[in-house]
């Protein structure tokens, strides 16, 4: 066995740049699937009839197929929907000018918003529901009380959590490549294609997605020890 | 719509690929997953560092990365020892990248599943004379499996998921089967062959998951005893005020 360390050199740095595309997806994907988990945890905190049974059965759905399958579903189906809806009502559409990260963008928010929920649940259900009539009995709002005494709780508690989640999304990005989008992957396949060098490629590609790991794990801890400075320091004035 | 219903018997044919995959990583990867384990629980700093690099890299590769490393890489570490890896069936380097990838998830399960057992137990195991097999069989494990347990169904849920990459590398599993199917319908009706394989998968997971409730339940039969239910506690919380009201 001899590696192309040349090869190796010289393709760190194309690869290591796409690690952009990479952050770009996470980041928009996580963001859209808090949102999204926000909304569906309310809708199964508060058992909303008909609507909670209805993001139940949804989230089983979408956690027990592979992101791959559904990369492919919304990448062969959704053009197609589009077609139809927009020529109904009569907007011009134009089939051929796909973005294949927006798809990538859109099945990562949906597959996560479902794990995100389970987080927003459990986080939520950590922090005491007699805190809430606390909060009543104080004269504040249902709303004051969830802003300023359970969300700031349920954060510390959901943090590592979503920590997790979001390294997690970080790695299913790369599913991205089997849509056609050039991240990491795709990249490295782009360029021991035309060598040969496969195996030197998919090694520079592997590094680049540990090291990204790496990092966002010790961020999210930074975060994390962040927030619990705050919540100790409540507990401590509390006490005190 | 018709397409799905054409396409559900056509893809299901490859069930036995897919379930051979998943049980052989499982299996595999839970034994170098015991590996790990010992490994970054011994003291000595070589072995805990190496294992604990090799968990580290193994969890922060995403599956396809690590897959088609696996595919190409294989062959070429094999070229100096004399094995021609090419002429292996691809489903070989798909079921040693799901071992290499699942078993950096196992042991972390299994690790904190060991550290969540109090170390006063070990002590108290070997005071009465045990000695560390059985200090492992009859106190450790009993415990440990019943919290290990749900984590790894969960684990094993998102193996089976993974396995579906396995098409990539030339696999034919139920998604490499729906892959076929789709190229052989020169891509007509795409996402509703995908949407039939997506079907087959939830029903996987459901049942793995189902299967593990069972075990779990059987598994954690010795915690019955202890009060954990509301009617129970409440009979001792009432035993001990009687007891109060009698002494005071």
């Amino acid at each position: 066995m001899k590696l192309d360390l040349q090869f190796m050199l010289d393709s760190i740095l194309p690869i290591a740049a796409k690690s952009w595309v990479t952050i770009y997806i996470s980041l928009v994907s996580m963001l859209a699937a808090t949102l999204l988990a926000m909304l569906c945890g309310f809708i199964i905190l508060k058992n909303i009839p008909v609507l909670s049974q209805i993001v139940k059965v949804w989230n089983s759905f979408i956690k027990g197929i592979p992101i791959i399958i559904q990369l492919y579903i919304v990448y062969y189906a959704l053009p197609n929907i589009l077609l139809d809806v927009c020529t109904k009502l009569g907007i011009a559409y134009d089939i051929r000018n796909q973005s294949a990260v927006m798809y990538a963008i859109l099945t990562l928010s949906l597959n996560y918003a479902s794990y995100m929920t389970d987080v927003v649940i459990s986080a939520l259900k950590s922090v005491d529901p007699g805190q809430i009539e606390a909060c009543w009995s104080v004269g504040m709002t249902t709303f004051q009380g969830y802003i300023k005494v359970i969300i700031p709780q349920a954060i510390v508690v959901g943090i590592p959590n979503v920590g997790n989640q979001f390294v997690a999304l970080m790695k299913a990005t790369s599913m991205a490549y089997f849509i056609t989008v050039m991240e990491v992957l795709g990249k490295a396949k782009q360029l021991s294609a035309a060598t040969y060098k496969f195996f030197e490629a998919y090694i520079i590609a592997a590094i680049v997605y540990w090291i990204l790991c790496i990092i966002s794990e010790k961020l999210i801890a930074l975060l994390e020890k962040k927030v619990q400075i705050g919540h100790a320091a409540i507990s401590v004035q509390k006490t005190v | 719509m018709n397409i799905l219903l054409r396409a559900f018997p056509y893809v299901i044919q490859a069930l036995n690929v897919t379930v051979y995959v998943l049980v052989m990583s499982a299996v595999l990867g839970i034994i170098l997953a015991l590996l790990y384990t010992v490994g970054k629980l011994s003291k000595n700093k070589v072995i805990n560092g190496i294992c604990g690099v090799l968990v580290s890299f193994f969890r922060g590769v995403p599956m396809p990365a690590l897959l088609f490393l696996i595919f190409f890489g294989v062959p070429e570490l094999m070229i100096p020892l004399g094995i021609d890896a090419n002429s292996w069936p691809a489903a070989v380097f798909a079921i040693i990248s799901f071992t290499l990838n699942s078993s950096a998830f196992f042991e972390e399960i299994f690790r904190s599943a060991y550290l969540s057992i109090e170390k006063g137990q070990i002590e108290a195991a070997h005071s009465i004379g045990m000695n560390n097999i059985q200090t492992f069989y009859r106190v450790i494990l009993p415990q440990a499996a019943v919290i290990a347990i749900p984590n790894l169904s969960n684990m094993i849920i998102e193996l089976l998921k993974n396995t579906a990459l396995a098409f990539s590398v030339g696999v034919v599993d139920i998604m490499g089967r729906a892959d076929q199917f789709s190229a052989a319908n020169y891509g007509v009706g795409q996402a509703w062959i995908y949407l039939a394989t997506g079907v087959i998968y939830w029903v996987l997971t459901i049942i793995i998951d189902v299967v593990f409730r069972l075990v779990n339940g059987r598994l954690d039969k010795g915690y019955r005893k202890y009060p954990t239910n509301k009617q129970q506690k409440y009979k001792l919380e009432k035993g001990t005020a009687v007891v109060a009201e009698r002494q005071g």
